[in-house]
């Protein structure tokens, strides 16, 4: 394969390939793929959680850099790329958010205690902005229709009258919106 | 439209709770006598409550800064211990009678990386140098130093449209005509910059470099072209 060919496989290979490639491809240009990938929806998630970007961009850095150091250890059966890119993220969260609180405790504070609630919150902000990535994948039209209809509360024939569309458009619309979210989210693993 | 076909559009709305309480019911009718759309309405139920997480739907728009990929492919080039496969040294002996005087200076000063003569954090006098043109008098100016694991380009900038949003990403053009990047960076509203980037490419693999506009993870449309001077 000409390295032309292979610049083109790198963009359209997927996540799996790719972290394969991490030992033995000297470019960067995998990591750089899997960079443009996921590093948008990490720095939301990090921003969210640390709500400082000088954090958040440590964070994502680390991140990426825990990836192609451990990218061995990546095991596709067990979790998507994703999901483990989350776990690293979240894991250096902690990390940062355990020094930023090392501070004299109470003598009956429950550090465990702290730490386990900690990454419950973590969890559930990490779940919560994958849900939003894949809302953003949707296309504009998709995504205007559950914006009214679920955030807005409006029934489909209001929907329909805000936009200026045939309720029956609207109708359709919505079914596959739904669909396509459905699809979304299956393909991050996150619909039951 | 069949009985299925009109009732299975209404189940996103169905799903989202956005219909009309008669459509809601006719709909819920037909669902306990249709397995098909019973196992249809399944799937899309499961999405509510994940929207349900959601204040918003305007959670994942944040942006990291441009230089934050630079940063993170920099680590990479300067982290990595790869040993140097005996292909890429015969590749040298090859090539340099090929490209004459600058590909034997370009021998030498891989020779030299190679070596380690070079730090990691690269050496203060330039290999190299390449002034890119483009169009509207759009002209750039990068200094070219060696790394251990690529090349650290020293690039200056001016007479790219600024704007919200607009990236631009540097190219090293390898003989094979394979691309490696250089990095991205903005301009100024006065469109300058003046930035330091990191490309894997090594020193005397690649004579031309390129900016262009970052599209995605596609190569994006050339602005600026240049021919590297050894």
């Amino acid at each position: 394969m000409s390295r032309t060919a292979y610049n083109r496989e790198q963009m359209t290979a997927s996540d799996t390939v790719l972290v394969r490639q991490l030992a033995t491809e000297p470019s960067g240009e995998g990591l750089r793929t899997l960079y443009r990938r996921y590093s948008g929806e990490l720095y939301g998630f990090a921003m969210g959680a640390l709500g400082d970007s000088g954090l958040a961009e440590e964070v994502v850095q680390d991140a990426f850099t825990s990836v192609w150091r451990n990218a061995d250890r990546f095991d596709p059966s067990r979790a998507s790329f994703r999901t483990w890119l989350y776990a690293l993220t979240r894991n250096r969260i902690v990390d940062l958010r355990r020094r930023a609180s090392a501070r004299p405790r109470l003598a009956d504070s429950d550090e465990g205690q702290e730490l386990a609630e900690l990454d419950e919150g973590l969890e559930l902000a990490a779940l919560r902005w994958q849900v939003g990535a894949a809302l953003n994948k949707l296309s504009t039209e998709h995504r205007e229709v559950i914006r009214l209809a679920h955030f807005e509360s409006l029934t489909l024939r209001e929907v329909a009258e805000a936009l200026g569309l045939p309720l029956g458009t609207v109708k359709s619309r919505s079914y596959y919106a739904l669909r396509h979210l459905r699809l979304v989210l299956d393909e991050m693993e996150l619909a039951s | 439209m069949s009985d299925c076909a009109h009732f299975r559009e209404l189940l996103g709305g169905y799903v989202l709770g956005a219909l009309e309480p008669d459509e809601a019911e006719a709909l819920e009718r037909h669902l306990e006598a249709c397995p098909r759309c019973r196992r249809e309405h399944a799937e899309l139920a499961s999405v509510p409550p994940l929207l349900g997480m959601l204040d918003t739907p305007e959670t994942a728009t944040a942006t990291p800064p441009p230089e934050l990929e630079e940063a993170v492919l920099d680590r990479f080039a300067r982290e990595r211990r790869r040993p140097e496969p005996a292909r890429r040294r015969l590749r040298w002996r090859g090539w340099a009678p090929r490209v004459g005087v600058a590909g034997a200076v370009a021998a030498v000063v891989a020779a030299l990386v190679l070596a380690g003569v070079f730090s990691p954090d690269g050496d203060d006098k330039a290999f190299g140098h390449v002034a890119l043109r483009g169009g509207g008098g759009a002209k750039a100016y990068a200094d070219l130093h060696a790394l251990r694991a690529g090349t650290g380009v020293n690039l200056r900038v001016r007479g790219l449209s600024g704007g919200r949003g607009r990236v631009y990403e540097l190219w090293c053009v390898e003989d094979d005509g394979s691309w490696i990047s250089g990095g991205t960076f903005r301009v100024d509203e006065r469109g300058k910059a003046h930035v330091s980037l990191t490309s894997a490419a090594r020193p005397g693999e690649y004579e031309r470099m390129l900016v262009t506009r970052r599209a995605g993870e596609k190569h994006g449309q050339k602005i600026l072209t240049g021919t590297v001077d050894y």
